[in-house]
């Protein structure tokens, strides 16, 4: 027996969309928003995320709610990370803000994988990292860590 | 990536683990310094991560762990799993502890301290819930004193241990759920080298490669039972009826007494195991909810024993997966064969088989087809052969013929999906 009670988001660039309560409530953020909210809390602002990326959270809490324990559960979130770098720190932050645990270790692992066995230099430019450090900073770094001689 | 919050970098460095791919990723920027700093809950030295961890000298490791922990805060997960290092010192190894067991949730450490070091004492009465021990020694164990209030998971792997501490350990963590015991050592203390253990809470025990004169287990909730490559000479398990899951490989057991109304089992997996049918029939006969069923390389005490088919169908109506794999001894083959076969009884629920051999002969087409029968609504098969590397022409004949029978045989089957395994 579903309810059928629905919930509206709102993005961050006004974007809403509606979503069945029990798939709204996986993200534990907005269960929070809604428990503590009052009764007409309907339609709930997600400001720290944007309309597509929001689009895809949904997605995630529909398939982790509607089937959870289905056989294909693997290789949907297999598939669901094969998205370019920038949609899948989208993914994480977003997941951060909205407490959903399961999406935020899966974006998080996909993206630490990215990172095995690369050295600095390539971390900086795969991720577009900016290196602030002061030079001076970078020496004491360097002598501070015994992992320096191999790195 | 730089609009990402710290805390989600620390994410990100903990999924990463391997503590030499951390630090390197903590040398980009002063953000991800930070989150290496503050935000990271899981960290992992193993000799697998990196192969330069073989070059190093111990002391060199040691070192190199202690300033990368110490860097951190509030870490939640620490692995060292450095099977090439001898031993480390147990000053290091107590420092490492010290200062991360307050946060620690799950530790995983398999070297050898020298000397010793008593890991319960310096974990006792802090967070663990997940602790993964091999090549240490447990010694005088104080339930009063250590108590492992959260600890949920306990694995321990060569560790010199005896028979009372290992209760006593049990004692002394009150939620725990899973049991792992690998190849322990366990100190004699009469002439009998017993283990028994009690808890309430345990729902899952693993034990590998440990030869015992008595062995008993009093579990209430125990769900799943795996012991492989065990030799006991009296195992007695005794609980509530909650066991679903009881799995058996390479196992020998002179005397198997389970004081458990074993009613609730679902899956029963033997495989490499030496018994006396009629008696271990006995036992699950009363499993009317199994659904799973593996009979593999089940040698048999008795000469004129032998898996009755009929029994199995009749006692397990839920069984939904049967794996049996083919044994005659030549004397009684044709008398067994087909006293094991009687009856027609059909398993109807039946969806999965895997039937095998490992010396084929011209029967076992048969016993398939008689099997393929009664599985009325079977929709896979799988056939798992041993084959030798060097065949004789008698056995490139038997294997030929064997094929021509299951071709003529799965034509009557063309909606079952078969599957050949063999090794």
């Amino acid at each position: 027996m579903t309810s059928s009670k629905t919930i509206v988001l709102r993005s961050s660039d006004g974007a809403t969309f509606e979503v069945d309560e029990a798939v709204a409530l996986h993200s534990l953020m907005i269960k929070h928003r809604i428990e503590t909210g009052g009764a007409d809390s309907t339609t709930i602002d997600v400001p720290e995320v944007t309309g597509n990326t929001l689009s895809k959270v949904i997605e995630y809490c529909k398939k982790h709610v509607e089937a959870p324990n289905s056989d294909d559960l693997k290789s949907f979130d297999t598939d669901f990370v094969k998205v370019d770098q920038a949609v899948l720190c989208h993914l994480a932050k977003a997941s951060y803000y909205m407490n959903i645990k399961g999406l935020l270790d899966l974006s998080s692992k996909t993206i630490a994988d990215m990172f095995k066995g690369k050295t600095v230099e390539q971390i900086r430019e795969t991720f577009h990292i900016k290196n602030d450090f002061t030079p001076e900073e970078e020496e004491e770094l360097r002598k501070e860590n015994s992992w320096n001689l191999f790195v | 990536m730089d609009r990402l919050p710290v805390e989600v970098i620390g994410n990100i460095l903990s999924h990463l683990r391997a503590a030499r791919d951390v630090v390197i990723a903590s040398t980009t920027c002063k953000k991800w310094r930070e989150a290496c700093d503050k935000h990271l809950h899981m960290l992992s030295f193993n000799s697998d991560d990196w192969p330069v961890f073989r070059d190093l000298t111990t002391s060199r490791l040691e070192i190199l762990i202690t300033q990368t922990i110490f860097q951190t805060k509030g870490l939640q997960g620490l692995s060292i799993l450095m099977d090439d290092v001898d031993e480390f010192s147990a000053s290091a190894v107590i420092a490492w502890l010290m200062y991360t067991r307050e946060t620690l949730r799950c530790l995983f450490y398999n070297v050898r301290t020298a000397p010793n070091v008593n890991i319960l004492d310096i974990c006792a009465r802090q967070k663990l819930e997940l602790l993964v021990l091999a090549h240490n020694s447990i010694t005088g164990v104080d339930p009063n004193y250590q108590r492992f209030v959260f600890l949920k998971s306990l694995s321990l792997s060569y560790v010199n241990i005896s028979s009372l501490d290992l209760n006593l350990l049990l004692t002394a963590c009150p939620k725990i759920e899973f049991l792992g015991l690998i190849s322990p050592e366990i100190a004699i203390n009469d002439a009998q080298v017993t283990v028994e253990l009690t808890s309430q809470t345990l729902k899952k025990v693993y034990i590998e490669a440990i030869s015992l004169d008595k062995f008993t287990l009093e579990a209430d909730n125990l769900e799943k039972l795996h012991l492989k490559d065990c030799a006991l000479e009296l195992f007695e398990l005794s609980g509530n009826g909650s066991l679903k899951h009881f799995k058996m490989d390479d196992v020998s057991i002179l005397h198997l007494d389970i004081i458990d109304p074993i009613d609730d089992l679902e899956i029963i997996d033997v495989s490499n195991f030496t018994i006396i049918w009629s008696k271990f029939y006995q036992i699950i006969s009363k499993s009317s909810k199994l659904r799973r069923l593996r009979l593999w390389n089940v040698v048999f005490d008795d000469e004129v024993d032998f898996v009755d088919l009929e029994s199995i169908a009749l006692c397990f109506p839920e069984l939904n997966y049967l794996a049996l794999s083919y044994e005659l001894r030549d004397e009684l083959k044709e008398g067994v064969l087909s006293y094991s076969l009687q009856g027609s009884s059909p398993m109807v629920n039946v969806t999965a088989l895997d039937v095998g051999w490992t010396v084929l002969d011209e029967h076992f087409a048969d016993w398939v087809a008689c099997l393929l029968e009664r599985c009325l609504n079977l929709k896979k098969l799988v056939i798992h052969g041993v084959v030798s590397e060097s065949k004789t022409h008698v056995e490139c004949h038997m294997l030929a013929s064997f094929t021509s029978s299951i071709v003529q045989l799965l034509r009557k089957y063309i909606h079952v999906d078969v599957q050949f395994v063999y090794e």
